[in-house]
């Protein structure tokens, strides 16, 4: 049976490289799970949660936004920041959090869109850290 | 010729000099472990990176354009020179400049109005030097290379490009080689144009590509990630040559050190031995008188 060659990169390094059935990943449009013989596809990404595999050899990770590239059952992720759920700072996501809250509060001069964005990151960071802490 | 004291203590300093330039050159051996594997580290992501943009400006066709892609006729260009802030590391900035010299003269003689955006103390102080227009400039880029600076200083030259009436950006920096060697390098930052020779021909072929959410949402996303990636790239690659060379250069000035010392204790020996000898002759003499 085919399978996906998965290779997840950010700038600073090869975060993972492995072979899964299904990828699941945070598109710009909502979440999108890729099964080998997908069609040739580039797409954004949001932040969120990527899961490679499924059943026992799950692997979750979360991403802060970026790009896939779909070619040929070759999936390459390349993402700013890629993080196990274990090695998120909750207490930096919170801190995130409430800085990008305040921002909506007081949005003389801010960027909406980029206050938005890090609202997003902030929130999917922390869901993901706490679904794992309570598993 | 000197006193047997004034070598003693000029011994002593190229010693003390010696144990500085040994203790750099570790410092500069640790750092440049962690800057080399940082580079090839960085290269997968590069490379893919490359190879996704060029697909999609070959997907995109000619019907999509982005500010990032307009080429102009060249009339000004903003150089921006990545230098380090220290010395100490042999001809490293000097072979950089020696080549900006170069660039620059090239540009001027075909007509281009260039001006100069110095990244690090060095090309800071060549700037100001050799009289260039200066854009600005900053220190400590290649300290601690990390992608949120890049992505920051990669900002910043889209924004020159797009809104400063630039035509060209180039970057010019040291690519890293080996512990050995590295070179001086110029590339073109923006408008983004390297990608679209790479991907002609054959891979024109399947430009079917599904784009999501868009090929017109996300290409100049792409594009400033694209800058931001070279940017990174390019930092990474600085900050490897400046370590490695800083190494090299402390490690010959560690042995050269132990030439003069040799030579000086030469020089001690035999001054002591004259100095032995002219008393030996005034103790003989002295007996002799008596």
């Amino acid at each position: 049976m085919a399978e996906l060659q998965v290779q997840v990169l950010t700038p600073a390094k090869v975060v993972v490289k492995t072979t899964a059935q299904l990828v699941e990943l945070p598109g710009a449009l909502g979440y999108m799970g890729i099964l080998p013989g997908h069609t040739r596809m580039i797409s954004e990404l949001a932040a969120g949660t990527m899961t490679l595999g499924s059943g026992q050899e799950q692997q979750v990770y979360f991403i802060s936004g970026g790009y896939v590239d779909v070619n040929q059952d070759h999936v390459t992720v390349l993402a700013d920041v890629v993080e196990r759920p274990l090695d998120i700072d909750v207490k930096r996501a919170e801190d995130a959090k409430a800085r990008a809250l305040s921002r909506f509060v007081d949005s003389s001069g801010v960027d909406i869109a980029r206050a938005q964005a890090a609202l997003l990151r902030a929130e999917r960071r922390l869901a993901l850290a706490t679904t794992r802490l309570g598993a | 010729m000197p006193s047997l004291k004034d070598i003693r203590r000029r011994i002593g300093s190229v010693k003390n000099t010696q144990k500085i330039t040994r203790a750099m050159k570790l410092v500069a051996a640790a750092k440049f472990a962690r800057a080399s594997a940082s580079v090839v580290a960085s290269r997968p992501y590069g490379e893919a990176f490359d190879a996704m943009v060029g697909h999609l400006v070959a997907a995109a066709g000619e019907d999509v354009s982005s500010p990032l892609l307009v080429e102009n006729p060249e009339a000004r260009a903003l150089v921006v020179v990545l230098s380090t802030d220290r010395g100490f590391c042999g001809g490293l900035n000097t072979n950089l400049f020696k080549q900006t010299v170069q660039f620059i003269n090239k540009k001027k003689a075909a007509g281009v109005a260039v001006e100069v955006l110095p990244w690090g103390r060095r090309a800071r102080q060549f700037g100001a030097k050799n009289a260039y227009t200066l854009q600005g400039g900053r220190e400590k880029v290649l300290e601690k290379p990390n992608y949120e600076q890049a992505k920051e200083l990669a900002g910043e030259l889209v924004k020159h490009f797009a809104g400063s009436g630039y035509d060209r950006v180039y970057l010019g920096f040291v690519e890293f080689k080996s512990a050995m060697s590295q070179a001086p390098k110029f590339i073109q930052v923006l408008p983004v144009g390297n990608l679209k020779k790479a991907t002609s021909g054959a891979e024109l072929a399947d430009a079917n590509i599904l784009v999501e959410p868009g090929i017109k949402q996300i290409l100049d996303g792409v594009l400033k990630r694209e800058v931001a990636s070279l940017v990174f790239r390019s930092m990474l690659e600085g900050a490897a040559s400046e370590h490695g060379a800083r190494m090299t250069a402390m490690d010959s000035a560690t042995n050269n050190a132990n030439e003069v010392l040799r030579r000086m204790k030469i020089q001690y020996n035999r001054a002591r031995q004259a100095a032995i000898t002219k008393e030996l002759i005034e103790i003989t003499s002295g007996a002799q008188a008596i």
